[in-house]
């Protein structure tokens, strides 16, 4: 099965979110001083590259070769 | 300078943002598996938005004040309205069933409203006062 343009133009917007998502919590996490909300932001960025490595292998799925 | 509930702020917005994206994206999927891994994702963006949403809570940084009950009774009478308008008309059509009475039908939405409500509209015919924008919107 083939990626549409339309679907690989999503991957690409959804992985600009998620690359900023997580650096903005990892800054945040620095930033703040309440240390329930530090643990929160890295908590949070930890997920958003979770969400960054499964947009990614939904994109290498689609790839001609296997380069990564 | 930047505070504390700036950044939760920031958070939850970024969080709006991304999900939105992620629905677009879903619906727009020709591939099912595809499809799936995006609405996964999404569904774990809004569980993150929920937290943040009940962090700036907990902090007194979210405080939604209480619906005035004159405005739920208005809008309650105002869509009921509008649904006695929709039964009387848009399923009133020639060989079509006769509509039946809201409140019974399996798949209609229980809402927890006076019977009686709208019905004094009920047969007459006011298209342009069927409408009417609450006067204090809730936000």
């Amino acid at each position: 099965m083939q990626l549409t343009e339309m679907e690989l133009l999503n991957i690409g917007e959804q992985l600009r979110s998620e690359s900023l998502a997580i650096s903005k919590c990892m800054s945040f996490a620095q930033q703040s001083t309440d240390p329930k909300l530090q643990q929160m932001y890295a908590r949070i960025a930890e997920r958003h590259r979770g969400h960054y490595e499964t947009l990614l292998r939904n994109m290498q799925n689609f790839a001609p070769q296997r380069q990564f | 300078m930047i505070e504390e509930k700036d950044r939760l702020t920031d958070t939850l917005i970024t969080q709006k943002y991304i999900a939105s994206g992620y629905n677009s994206a879903a619906s727009e999927s020709a591939n099912t598996q595809l499809m799936e891994n995006f609405l996964g994702i999404l569904r774990d963006e809004q569980q993150i938005q929920h937290e943040i949403f009940n962090e700036m809570k907990n902090r007194g940084w979210y405080q939604p004040s209480a619906a005035k009950m004159n405005d739920i009774t208005q809008n309650l009478n105002q869509w009921s309205q509008e649904f006695q308008r929709l039964q009387n008309n848009a399923f009133h059509r020639p060989g079509m069933q006769q509509p039946q009475p809201p409140g019974y039908r399996s798949g209609t939405p229980q809402y927890n409203y006076q019977p009686g409500f709208g019905q004094q509209q009920m047969g007459t015919t006011q298209p342009q006062a069927m409408y009417q924008p609450p006067q204090n919107p809730i936000t």
